[in-house]
């Protein structure tokens, strides 16, 4: 060991001191960070507490629910319609069926029936119970109607705000909903067509309710085949579907925040 | 004891060493590989899987949850409507689990009606003795389970009508059939004595004709086709549930409209 080398060590001595000190501080700002962290998501607890999230987790449960079972009555539906067909040709190919044969596809009907119709009737207390209908879906204006459908026309499709729904929107969910209560009216009146026959009466007897089972179905694949096709467009809208969406404001419909 | 799936004749033996390399080069190893990729390909394609038994299972449960449900909604004091003899469909619509050519003409003259299970008097019955009993004539619409409808004109003896006679314990579950072309059926009380459900013999106001079910049948306004058995041979009343010919495969019991 010579001479030479004792600043040398020294050096090192203090690259090493330096590197320490850097770590510790380091780790100082990672703590920090850490706490603030912590606190800020405190924050947005109490503020979630506060205010409502556009789509409220029980809404979320229903809506999920829903997609389930509506496509299990749908596609098991095509299999119990394929035995009987209401326009001559017209048969569902049997890898869109659910259920083996009609039997099968009977039995996932009459299953599904009971979460379609009961979440159904959940979702449409609380939608009324709420206010979400009405702060939601109505008014409906027409002059909005044609001002969306314009502007949907020169690819301009607003949805910067997902907490508004634009006149079409609105009436796309209205034309659903109905069209889920028919579909629960008439597939009773099929079911029991002796002990409701006051149901198939209104639908202008079995072959009628049979029908208009059959066209509310095709209303609700169109909406869902644009109701999907939309989610995938604006991918924040599906997002929103799953997370709960921008926070509401307990008072006002206007948005908080995005997260 | 022998091996019912062993072969009678035992195969040539040169045959083995002939065809002895090709034998060699099959490895148990690569069939269990090739077949497993099979399994996985007919999963993918969705093709030839059945339903999972588990699935299967749940959906018969919902299906017997539902078979009380309906029978809860049953209203026995509720008729079906009834409609004008301008609108009856001559002949009828035949249906059955094999093509009309196919049916088996009763003899009336040799034909029985057997009775079992809970009644006083199990006699067996002929086709005048059960004409001899009060009739009853109603023109009300047959829907089946696939969705088609037409409306008929039947007459005979209402089951409960019939069943006093037999002195039938009306506090059974069931009225169960059984049928000459061995389709079972099987009813529960309730329907069993509503007033619209008959023994029928006659169409239209003419003897039942050989494709549906002469020389008897059941026809009750209250339930899907396919809970209306042709060619009775014999009637049960019991507290035994014995699955029909449609409820085996999986189309549920109750089946009330």
């Amino acid at each position: 060991m010579s001479n030479d080398d004792v600043p040398e060590k020294k050096t090192r001595l203090q690259a090493f001191r330096a590197h320490i000190e850097n770590a510790m501080a380091a780790a100082a700002q990672a703590v920090a960070r850490w706490f603030s962290a912590v606190a800020k998501s405190v924050d947005s607890t109490r503020a979630m507490a506060a205010g409502k999230r556009l789509h409220p987790l029980p809404l979320r449960i229903m809506h999920w629910v829903n997609a389930l079972a509506m496509i299990v009555m749908i596609t098991s539906g095509w299999g119990i319609y394929d035995d009987y067909v209401i326009i001559s040709g017209l048969h569902f190919p049997k890898a869109l069926r659910l259920g083996d044969w009609a039997a099968e596809s009977l039995l996932w009907h009459f299953a599904g029936m009971w979460f379609l119709a009961i979440n159904g009737l959940a979702y449409l207390l609380y939608g009324a119970i709420t206010g979400r209908f009405r702060k939601k879906l109505l008014p409906i204006k027409l002059s909005d109607l044609i001002k969306t459908v314009n502007e949907t026309l020169h690819f301009k499709i607003a949805h910067d705000d997902l907490t508004q729904y634009n006149a079409v929107q609105k009436l796309l969910y209205v034309v659903v909903i109905v069209a889920g209560i028919s579909q629960v009216v008439t597939g009773l009146a099929i079911w029991k067509p002796i002990q409701f026959y006051f149901l198939v009466d209104l639908f202008g007897g079995f072959q009628g309710a049979r029908l208009v089972h059959f066209l509310g179905m095709i209303v609700i694949v169109g909406f869902l085949a644009v109701h999907v096709a939309l989610s995938l467009l604006v991918p924040s809208t599906l997002r929103a579907m799953i997370t709960g969406g921008p926070k509401i404001a307990r008072s006002a419909s206007r948005v908080e925040a995005e997260t | 004891m022998r091996s019912p799936f062993r072969p009678h004749k035992v195969p040539n033996a040169k045959l083995l060493d002939d065809q002895r390399p090709l034998i060699q080069s099959l490895e148990r190893r690569k069939l269990i590989r090739g077949g497993l990729s099979l399994g996985a390909l007919a999963m993918l394609t969705g093709c030839g899987v059945k339903t999972p038994a588990s699935i299967e299972a749940g959906l018969r449960k919902m299906s017997a949850f539902n078979d009380s449900v309906q029978a809860l909604i049953f209203d026995p004091n509720k008729l079906a409507p009834t409609y004008p003899a301008s609108m009856v469909l001559k002949p009828p619509k035949f249906n059955a689990y094999y093509d009309v050519e196919d049916v088996k003409p009763v003899d009336g003259a040799a034909w029985r009606l057997e009775l079992s299970g809970r009644i006083a008097n199990k006699a067996n019955w002929t086709i005048a003795q059960i004409d001899s009993l009060p009739q009853q004539d109603e023109i009300i619409r047959h829907i089946c389970v696939e969705g088609w409808d037409y409306i008929g004109e039947w007459s005979g003896v209402p089951l409960r009508i019939f069943l006093a006679h037999i002195g039938a314990d009306t506090r059974a579950k069931y009225v169960n059939f059984l049928t000459a072309d061995n389709y079972p059926s099987s009813i529960d009380m309730a329907t069993a004595l509503h007033p619209q459900t008959l023994l029928a013999t006659k169409y239209a106001g003419e003897t039942l004709p050989a494709p549906f079910g002469y020389p008897l049948r059941l026809r009750t306004s209250t339930k899907l086709g396919y809970k209306n058995p042709k060619w009775i041979t014999a009637i049960e009343v019991t507290n035994t549930y014995r699955p029909g010919y449609w409820e085996k495969q999986g189309f549920g019991w109750f089946a009330g409209i």
